[in-house]
Formats: structure tokens, C-alpha cells, sequence
């Protein structure tokens, strides 16, 4: 982990900041370089969804759903890790994608949501981090 | 001195959290990244370490085959998003369980658990009794340290082979390798412990124990070379 830097970063409303402290204390430098890392996987780990739910292949959705979930953790976002959750268990319960055809684009809007605010909180810390250098 | 450790973890950002934990702890020097069963166990054939950090649902399997297939028993913390394979777990005699994401503070409780087993069996050195008793055909039976002179993996069961006779017990190389006098028998192959004092020869990759061959695993040779007096 990098030094910390000393002056303060506000965290937008999408972001529980407590989550963030509680995980790399105020240290922004790294915080950016962890939201940097989920960026660079993002769609790689969402086609994961895609690929497995345009062929039906519900383990295989469940397991990617169930790969991305903590990474929203990582981000501060643990209402899409719920999300996230409650979509793995309803893979459980369900018989074909087919059931699931309302709680998915439900997922993949969550999805876009979550990753437009993680762009957008990383262009922040960047620009914070470079005004604190 | 530093312990040794994996990560098997499919998610990066997973992944580099863990390794910064590490790095930032100073406690732990990180051998190797693996994002699959696979490359865990061909990493783990070759390379010994003091811990692994595994994730249950990974590419090519479950995080728990990787123990099944490894010669040796590292300490090993679970790291997943969800709770449901603690029990597992337990079966495994995995030290801890980190949810993910976790706190930095939750993964130092974590690591004094694993320096405080790591510590206590340093200074016991394991069981020191010339004798061990196994529960073999309805009985206890007492076997001397001095007579055994291996033993045998059989799925769920074990097969104490002695200078006199063989016992089936139901048992796993993984529990006795903990359980025997450490410093008289050693794991040489998920499969079998030897006792040190009854090994004839080493080849390649075979121990002769009484003529009977042993393999020898990649993981568990430099080991056995240091234990035995080779001058």
C-alpha cells in the first residue's frame, strides 16, 4: 500500500465512505489504484454475465455473478454486492435464464449504474491525488 | 521471519487487496498469485509455502481441490463471499475464514492466528511419544514408533504397514501427519509417511522402505533430503 496522503477526499453519496475508510483507512493514493483495478476488469468480468445468460447456463451465470459480487465491496458499493447476492441465489432456485429475465436487466442496469459511478469516482481521486502531490 | 503464502483468486482487485494486506503487514513475503485450480497445484507440486490464501469458487474446480491434490498441508485461510463454505471449511482445518471484502484490521486477526499455530507447533515439535494407538478392527491397538514402517493412504482409510503385520483404520494422511511423532516420520506424497529411520534408499522420485517403493513427491523432496543424514 502507498503512503497515505493527508489531505481529505470526499466521497459522493454512491459511495459508502465508511466501507472505504474501514478498508484503506485515508489512504487515496491506493484507493485509486484499487478502483483503477476494478475498472480495468470490469467488462471482462461482466461478459462473464452476458456470454452465460445468453446460453442459458445457469451455473455458469450464478458462478460469474458470484465472481464479480465482492468487487463492488472493494469500491464501496456494498448495496450492489447485495444485489449482486440476492441474483446468485435466485440462480439457485431457478429451473432456466428465462425465469430470470426481469431480475437480470434489473443486474445489468445495477451494473452500468455502478460502473458510470466508479469512472466517475476515480476521475476524482485522480485529480485530488494530483492536486495532493 | 517472514511466513510464505499463495493467493488463489480469480478476481484481480481481490487479489492485489490481499497482496497489499500482506506487504503492508511485513509478516508475509507473497510466493505466487494463481487464478485457478490448476495452476495452484502445479505451483504448490514444486514450491512449499507456510500458508495459502484460497478462494472457494474458482476456475477449474473448487479452491478445496487444490488441498486434496497437494503432497503436503499448508495453513490455509479461506477467502470468500460466501459463508456457506465455512463448514467445509472446518472439514478441511482451514485456520480462518475472511469474508470478502474484509478489513485490513480483520486480516491481521487472521494472520496472529495462524503465527499463534505456527508458533505453538515450532515449540512442540509435534507429539514426541514413542507410540502411537489406532483404533483398528474394533480395538485399540498400541503400535511402537519403532515397528511402523509406513503409511498408506486407502481413500477414507489409512493401512499401517509394520515390520510384523498391516492395520486398516479408518483415518487420513492429512490428520496423522499432524498426529505422528514429526520428528521420526514425515510426509513424503499425499499418500504416504514414512518413518525416517526405516528408509533404505532414494531414487529419483521413490523411497525403498523394506522393499517396498514409495513415491516421492516434487513438493516433499527437498524436505526429505534435509531430514535425512546425507553427508
Amino acid at each position: 500500500m502507498s503512503d497515505r496522503t493527508t489531505t481529505s477526499f470526499i466521497f459522493s453519496d454512491r459511495i459508502d465512505a465508511d466501507y472505504i475508510f474501514n478498508m484503506y483507512e485515508d489512504d487515496y493514493l491506493y484507493i485509486e489504484t484499487m478502483f483503477k483495478t476494478v475498472l480495468d476488469h470490469f467488462d471482462a468480468d461482466r461478459s462473464g454475465i452476458l456470454v452465460n445468460f445468453q446460453q442459458n447456463d445457469l451455473e455458469l451465470l450464478r458462478k460469474a455473478v458470484h465472481k464479480i459480487k465482492p468487487t463492488f465491496g472493494f469500491v464501496g458499493m456494498p448495496d450492489v454486492l447485495e444485489i449482486c447476492k440476492a441474483f446468485e441465489n435466485k440462480c439457485y432456485q431457478a429451473q432456466s435464464t428465462k425465469e430470470l429475465e426481469i431480475d437480470y436487466k434489473n443486474l445489468l442496469n445495477t451494473l452500468e449504474d455502478a460502473h458510470q459511478a466508479i469512472i466517475n469516482e476515480h476521475n476524482k481521486l485522480v485529480s485530488h491525488n494530483r492536486s495532493a502531490a | 521471519m517472514k511466513l510464505s503464502c499463495i493467493i488463489v483468486e480469480d478476481l484481480q482487485v481481490a487479489a492485489d487487496y490481499l497482496k497489499g494486506c500482506c506487504e503492508k503487514s511485513g509478516r508475509i513475503e507473497v510466493k505466487a498469485h494463481c487464478t485457478n485450480v490448476t495452476e495452484a497445484i502445479n505451483f504448490l507440486d514444486t514450491n512449499s509455502v507456510d500458508l495459502v490464501f484460497l478462494d472457494v469458487e474458482i476456475p477449474g474446480g473448487q479452491g478445496f481441490d487444490v488441498l486434496d491434490k497437494i503432497a503436503y498441508s499448508p495453513k490455509v485461510i479461506l477467502t470468500t463471499s460466501k459463508t456457506e463454505y465455512a463448514y467445509n471449511g472446518f472439514e478441511y482445518n482451514v485456520t480462518d475464514f475472511l469474508k470478502k471484502p474484509f478489513s485490513y484490521q480483520r486480516f491481521l486477526d487472521a494472520l496472529k492466528k495462524i503465527e499463534a499455530i505456527t508458533t505453538v507447533s515450532s515449540n512442540n515439535d509435534h507429539n514426541n511419544d514413542d507410540h502411537i494407538f489406532i483404533k483398528s478392527d474394533g480395538k485399540l491397538v498400541r503400535l511402537k514408533n519403532d515397528d511402523i514402517l509406513y503409511i498408506e493412504s486407502m481413500g477414507d482409510y489409512v493401512k499401517f504397514v509394520s515390520t510384523e503385520k498391516k492395520y486398516v483404520a479408518l483415518n487420513t494422511i492429512k490428520n496423522l501427519e499432524t498426529k505422528v511423532n514429526t520428528r521420526q516420520f514425515i510426509k513424503v506424497h499425499r499418500s504416504y509417511i514414512v518413518n525416517i529411520s526405516k528408509v533404505d534408499n532414494i531414487r529419483e522420485n521413490t523411497l525403498l522402505v523394506k522393499g517396498a517403493e514409495i513415491p516421492l513427491s516434487k513438493a516433499s523432496k527437498a524436505e526429505v533430503i534435509r531430514r535425512f543424514n546425507i553427508i
